[in-house]
């Protein structure tokens, strides 16, 4: 069967090693009270960037570990830090977490001071010996990423048969005890038949369905063909707010990711359970906290490196790196200020501030414009405009590294404009 | 900014406007969603683990973990300290002087690498 990605670009390693970790960077001498304000209540741990798929979309280019991964003693002071600061909740991810042979230590260390424990998983190895060790060791719940039906998903992962694998994961976890959930990448080459995937993971029995855009970051901005077109999400939303509707029927919840959204006429039905009834603003250095595997500090583990690193547990203490650290504060600093483009100037600007900065970031150079909006989306049509994004630059091939790209305005073609409105409900309902 | 929907286009709008600024409906102010002073803030609770009120007419939210929990059940949230006394998000607010106003703007972390929450059934006690 013909690749729907096409053959993978060759013109960068797929799995490259990652640079050693950036060491004694700066803190601020002083804690404000907004720094103490907020704690993180959930972190994301890449426990190892070693992996065993390719995944064509991999923002963090995974498959061979750091070259300074944390030693186990290390993981564990970590994990009475995060105690200490008051996360309730760690996601352990890799690369590909259970490749690290001291993986269910870690899990039993953070179960064993009360917090929830979960995993992401591709899947391909966590066979009934490995979830039976998981179950040993406390793990509650694991999200396998499945990307499409069959052939779509394993051009996507890279691996001939890693659909099948995830599958039998999840017969693995059944048979031990623990749930699981999924976690979906929505593009172009998938996004015919996102609910024909929902639909294949309800009948597996997931609990859950985490479900977000391809973002531009890493291998995902060197393919072509893959990323959407920010106008493509007036399709795309209206479509998982839709089967956000199949799946409470279903009673598996759906989780929009942070760059699935905003506002519009699908906001309540996708988030209207919130704390706030919509989606805020970015909780990177609020809410969450991100770990790499050689123990950098991010507000968020998606962010760029590069940008978001504060600081490195080996150096400082995670609560004065949570505190002190300029890009562990960003999000507690921004303001309108902040913001540029049409996100500068727009209605929800208050409250969205920018959306996902992870997204914008990767994509754009810099966070603070977001074009992979509904709202914004369906404003420009309404004057007859869509944005498609267009490469500049080459992303230096690296984990967690990005390409730089702009935003082309261009009409939208008179054939489809008006179908595109009527979905987007530009005209009140009757 | 306080955020209440439009009745026609189902937008969120300010609760301030006299009418939708997209379709010129009529805005239903927002209801306060809090969480109660003591509730540990964990992310079933921002992300609407939680109660959610039968009747309300605005909103798809269910409760995230099955049937709503009866109010004197004493049942809470898997990790909370106490109980949540969230309301629906379109319904009467909280009398609630001590929220937080800071848990007042969360919309729940999210992301994108992790996973969603367990089901409060999962893995019992910690080790």
């Amino acid at each position: 069967m013909t690749n729907p990605l096409g053959p993978r670009p060759k013109s960068l390693p797929i799995a490259p090693k990652a640079a050693p970790a950036k060491r004694s960077l700066p803190l601020a001498d002083e804690v404000r009270d907004v720094d103490r304000q907020w704690r993180p209540i959930y972190a994301v741990w890449e426990i190892t960037l070693a992996c065993d798929l390719a995944c064509r979309h991999c923002g963090s280019r995974a498959g061979k570990a750091r070259p300074d991964e944390l030693t186990t003693e290390q993981c564990f002071d970590l994990v009475d830090q995060m105690k200490d600061l008051g996360v309730k909740e760690i996601t352990l991810i890799g690369g590909e977490a259970y490749l690290r042979d001291d993986w269910t230590d870690i899990v039993k260390r953070i179960r064993s001071l009360g917090m929830i424990c979960t995993m992401t998983s591709g899947g391909r190895g966590l066979d009934l010996e490995r979830c039976k060790a998981a179950k040993e060791a406390g793990l509650q719940s694991v999200s396998i990423s499945i990307d499409g039906l069959e052939a779509n998903h394993d051009a996507q992962r890279g691996v001939d048969g890693s659909f099948r694998a995830a599958l039998e994961a999840m017969d693995h976890l059944r048979a031990v005890g623990i749930p699981f959930s999924a976690n979906t990448q929505v593009n172009k080459i998938n996004m015919h038949e996102i609910p024909a995937t929902f639909d294949l993971l309800c009948e597996k029995g997931i609990h859950a369905w985490q479900v977000q855009l391809t973002t531009a970051m890493g291998r995902a901005g060197d393919e072509t063909g893959l990323l959407l077109e920010p106008y493509q999400v007036l399709d795309a939303i209206p479509m998982i707010a839709a089967l956000k509707e199949v799946g409470d029927a279903r009673k598996v919840r759906l989780w929009p990711g942070n760059n699935v959204g905003y506002f519009g006429p699908y906001e309540h039905t996708l988030r209207g359970g919130w704390a706030g009834g919509h989606r805020g603003s970015c909780s990177a250095g609020r809410r969450t906290l991100g770990i790499e595997a050689d123990g950098s500090i991010k507000g968020c583990p998606s962010l760029p490196t590069k940008d978001y690193v504060g600081g490195n547990i080996r150096d400082n203490s995670l609560k004065d790196i949570w505190e002190r650290s300029a890009p562990l504060r960003f999000t507690r600093n921004q303001s309108l200020d902040t913001l540029h483009g049409f996100c500068r100037t727009c209605y929800y600007a208050e409250e969205c501030k920018g959306g996902c900065n992870w997204t914008s970031h990767v994509l754009l150079g810099k966070a603070g414009d977001q074009p992979y909006c509904h709202h914004r989306a369906s404003e420009l049509l309404r004057e007859g405009v869509r944005e498609r994004i267009q490469k500049k630059t080459a992303a230096p091939g690296e984990p967690f590294d990005y390409a730089i790209f702009e935003v082309i305005r261009e009409p939208w073609p008179e054939g489809e404009i008006a179908a595109a409105r009527a979905k987007a409900m530009l005209d009140p309902l009757p | 900014m306080s955020l209440g929907m439009c009745l026609d286009c189902r937008r969120h709008a300010r609760a301030s406007e006299l009418a939708c600024p997209f379709c010129g409906g009529t805005v239903q102010p927002p209801a306060v969603r809090r969480v109660a002073p003591g509730t540990a803030l964990t992310r079933a609770v921002l992300l609407g683990a939680t109660l959610s009120a039968a009747g309300c007419d605005f909103t798809s939210a269910q409760p995230v973990y099955g049937a709503p929990i009866p109010a004197d059940s004493g049942a809470s949230d898997s990790g909370a300290d106490g109980d949540v006394s969230a309301q629906p998000v379109y319904g009467a607010p909280l009398v609630d002087a001590g929220a937080d106003a800071a848990m007042m703007e969360e919309t729940g972390p999210m992301a994108d690498y992790g996973a969603p929450p367990p089901p409060p059934d999962a893995g019992g006690d910690a080790r």
